[in-house]
């Protein structure tokens, strides 16, 4: 039997890494964001920060993290 | 002890959240945003014959009441599949089971603005549902089957859009595989063996151009997405690093659609994907927990100030 054709037409990537690297980055529990250490200013403001750039960002988990 | 008027329900590394706290700080308001990856950090304790709930984060204390919570964001998955797996530790799947239902149980503050409430994005996240309502309210939806059964009248020449009837993600060693929207032939489809799962068939429609379109209560932000200005084959999101997203002026009755439809499953956001082709606006789907920091990024579209605005106002 061969594969289900999803399973067939499924996109495959390598499993990406779980966590982002945040190394010059702390996140404030009273804030409720993460901050550059650099420059003390919310790192989605950071025009270096790789931020959300597309609905899937970079991993295809459905758009509520719902394979996660 | 700090009274908190808006509750977010996140993930340490969801990026999105932080937009909506820095809005919230900016404008003073009283907010606490808790990360369902850093429970053991949190010491929590609710008084149900009180009816509030003390949260503590290393030495700030929080008090959520009722009387004075006016929103929650809740940006947590409703359908959380992996909890029994055998990859997870004891530990693991005893966290995870039981946090879930936990932030699930916040549904107890009843009468706040939620984005969204979980049991409306329950309902919300049915494919099929969505179809028959976008319909009810007036959208065009592409001709639709849902089957397992490979044998069925298409015609073998035509293209067709075969899609999952949920989020398909599945892992295999080292690899993930996540099924996007495809174009298959009629041909192909129907050698294939469908039997294990269900599939969503759809007509395809082409030429289209992709539309996004963003609905926080009664506000509306459309984008087109477009290669080179031209509309995408097939699903964008294989594309998704060489697309551009452009504000897009829909027609006021599609602007009223998006809305009804999405205060139809009881939401106050909605992201919903309409494709457009030869004066027709189709619907594709919504999404309920849709992302949408991409557009603020991309479009200049301010959806964060939006929600917080709403967020802000309550019921």
């Amino acid at each position: 039997m061969s594969y289900h054709l999803l399973i067939k037409k499924a996109y495959k990537y390598p499993l990406p890494k779980q966590v982002p690297n945040m190394d010059g980055c702390y996140y404030d529990h009273k804030k409720g964001y993460w901050i550059s250490k650099t420059n003390n200013l919310p790192v989605i403001l950071d025009k270096n920060f790789i931020k959300p750039r597309t609905k899937k960002e970079d991993r295809e988990t459905g758009e509520d993290q719902k394979g996660e | 002890m700090n009274d908190v008027e808006h509750l977010i329900v996140s993930n340490s590394f969801d990026f999105t959240s932080d937009y909506i706290c820095y809005e919230l700080q900016r404008r003073g308001q009283k907010y606490l945003r808790i990360n369902r990856d850093r429970f053991s950090d949190y010491c929590i304790f609710i008084d149900l014959c009180k009816g509030i709930m003390n949260i503590c984060i290393g030495n700030n204390e929080y008090q959520v009441k009722e009387s004075f919570l006016k929103s929650i964001y809740f940006r947590a998955p409703v359908f959380l599949r992996d909890s029994y797996n055998h990859s997870l530790s004891l530990a693991e799947q005893l966290y995870r089971s039981q946090w879930s239902s936990f932030i699930r149980n916040l549904i107890y503050f009843e009468d706040i603005l939620w984005m969204n409430n979980p049991v409306s994005t329950y309902k919300a996240e049915n494919k099929i549902l969505q179809l028959k309502y976008a319909s009810q309210i007036g959208f065009e939806i592409p001709q639709t089957f849902i089957t397992n059964e490979a044998k069925i009248p298409i015609k073998a020449e035509s293209n067709y859009i075969v899609k999952s009837l949920d989020t398909a993600l599945f892992r295999k060693d080292e690899t993930e595989l996540f099924v996007f929207s495809n174009i298959v032939k009629g041909s192909e489809i129907r050698e294939s063996n469908l039997m294990e799962a269900p599939i969503i068939l759809q007509e395809y429609i082409y030429p289209k151009i992709d539309l996004r379109v963003t609905v926080i209560g009664e506000k509306v932000h459309a984008v087109k997405i477009v290669k080179n200005n031209e509309g995408i084959e097939g699903d964008w999101r294989k594309h998704k690093d060489d697309v551009q997203f452009i504000p897009y002026d829909l027609p006021k009755t599609i602007i009223n659609r998006s809305i009804e439809l999405v205060k139809k499953f009881n939401l106050s956001f909605g992201a919903i994907d309409l494709v457009y082709c030869k004066g027709n606006y189709y619907f594709i789907e919504i999404n309920p927990t849709g992302e949408w920091a991409w557009l603020v990024e991309n479009a200049n579209q301010r959806i964060d100030i939006d929600i917080v605005d709403m967020l802000t106002r309550g019921v």
